[in-house]
């Protein structure tokens, strides 16, 4: 038997759709969007507005011009944070940030350009608001803050944070990578200037594809230069988005993927799958909770959560764990620490990490009491 | 004679031809001419015969694109 509880690093399986989409692009008509004019190429550049279309519905992005496609959330927040600060700006960021935040913004910071601040955290992964006001000062250009947290599951009130932001005039750019697709997000009420989301975690797209979104009065300058299909004559490159932010050939493999994975989750309901995926969380925890060995981080079981178990054995290495899943019971789950050292800092797990079970919408009871079951015996066996 | 909108971006174009098919005019998409514009490679070409330029127009601009037009012979 083999048991995939890694979604949260990337989804699978992925819906049948996806796959047909692809196929579809590569079979049937898979030229170059916005550079040609012929039938292939009108016909990809339509999938690609689609798309972009699809995107600022699910964010409630003011234009879908203001949705730019790219590599993944990665490269998303790098074009946002390098492309956005200027020299002696300020930053604010959360103790649950991945190292896509972390790590441009500590070059930015070496670099002489920028000075950064966290914000406290509790131990299940909550931000310390009254301690994020605190640290703003008169140069603070942006606040930046993980919407779900990939190691403890934490969702933060980003609502929250984007009225501090707006009462104090600093931009709010929010890391939906693990949230996308799974808890609602609307960029205008909750004051989001930027987001940056990838599609191949809860959009179940393929992995190479994710993008930024914007409101209308953001001016991001471009890290990458080339051709766009656009001005083609000029020496320039373009101001104009999306062409500002999408040098080079996008992803149209990617992109194809990404519109059926929003189309299957948006067919099935974004909030049934939450509340199913939820619910079986809620099973997996109480479970492990029962094993006197065991300790979970994050939010209680009653609090709101995504999909994810990040757990200790009281005694045992992560990897050991997770290689005995793995070899002997053919369950698939990540240890360590999931790129997130500041995350794990928050909520006690630093430096050894922890086991992470992540569900997707195509796991099933089955698997999640095979893995219970599982886990069990391994302790079980080690005990005695 | 053709009428060819030209738009900024690839964008606008597919944008405009979404509103356009909507608003039940016929259009068809080409390279843009080269002695014409070089703002975008593609734009939008629309027979005068069932074309009233002035709802087109009205249906570009409304929707907040700029554009410009060219009759082509
Ligand atoms: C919270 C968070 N932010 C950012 C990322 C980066 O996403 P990607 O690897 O698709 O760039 C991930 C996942 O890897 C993540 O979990």
């Amino acid at each position: 038997m083999k048991v995939y509880l890694d979604n949260a690093a990337t989804s699978w399986p992925k819906p049948p759709g996806v796959v047909e989409a692809i196929t579809k692009y590569l079979n049937e008509y898979g030229g170059s969007p916005g550079r040609s004019g012929h039938d292939f190429a009108i016909q990809a550049a339509r999938e690609v507005f689609e798309t972009r279309e699809i995107l600022a519905g699910l964010y409630h992005v003011p234009d879908s011009e203001n949705v730019i496609i790219s590599a993944n959330a990665t490269h998303a927040l790098n074009f946002a944070i390098k492309g956005l600060l200027e020299k002696g700006d300020h930053v604010i960021i959360s103790h649950m940030e991945h190292n896509s935040v972390l790590r441009p913004l500590t070059y930015l910071h070496d670099e002489g350009l920028v000075r950064f601040d966290i914000a406290r955290c509790d131990e299940k992964g909550y931000v310390d608001l009254e301690h994020m006001r605190s640290l703003i000062l008169p140069e603070t250009k942006m606040i930046i803050c993980i919407h779900g947290s990939n190691v403890a599951g934490t969702i933060q009130p980003i609502a929250k944070i984007g009225a501090l932001c707006k009462e104090n005039g600093i931009l709010f750019l929010v890391d939906a990578a693990q949230t996308s697709g799974f808890v609602p997000i609307d960029m205008q009420k909750e004051n989001i200037d930027i987001l940056a989301f990838t599609g191949h975690k809860k959009l179940y797209g393929p992995p190479g594809i994710g993008g930024l979104c914007m409101q209308k009065n953001i001016s991001i300058k471009t890290l990458i230069h080339g051709g766009t299909g656009s001005k083609s004559d000029m020496a320039h490159h373009p101001e104009f988005y999306p062409d500002r932010l999408e040098a080079g050939t996008i992803n149209t493999v990617g992109v194809t993927g990404l519109k059926a994975g929003i189309q299957y989750i948006q067919h099935k309901g974004i909030d049934s799958i939450r509340q199913n995926l939820s619910e079986l969380t809620a099973h997996f925890m109480r479970e492990l909770a029962k094993m006197e060995e065991v300790t979970i981080y994050g939010p209680e079981v009653h609090e709101e959560r995504l999909p994810l178990i990040s757990v200790n054995v009281k005694n045992k290495v992560p990897s050991d764990l997770a290689a005995k899943l793995d070899k002997e019971y053919g369950i698939m789950v990540r240890p360590g620490i999931h790129c997130s050292p500041l995350a794990h800092k928050s909520i006690g797990s630093f430096p050894q990490g922890t086991l992470r079970f992540s569900l997707g919408c195509f796991t099933t009871p089955e698997e999640v009491e095979y893995a219970i079951q599982s886990l069990k015996k391994i302790i079980d066996h080690e005990n005695r | 004679m053709n009428y060819l909108l030209i738009f900024e971006s690839t964008h606008h174009v597919m944008k405009a031809e979404k509103l356009l098919l909507a608003a039940g005019f016929r259009l068809d998409i080409i390279s843009t001419p080269k002695e014409i514009s070089s703002a975008c490679g593609l734009s939008i070409r629309m027979k005068p015969e069932n074309t009233d330029l002035e709802m087109v127009r009205l249906v570009l601009t409304e929707n907040g694109l700029t554009f410009n037009i060219h009759e082509k012979k």
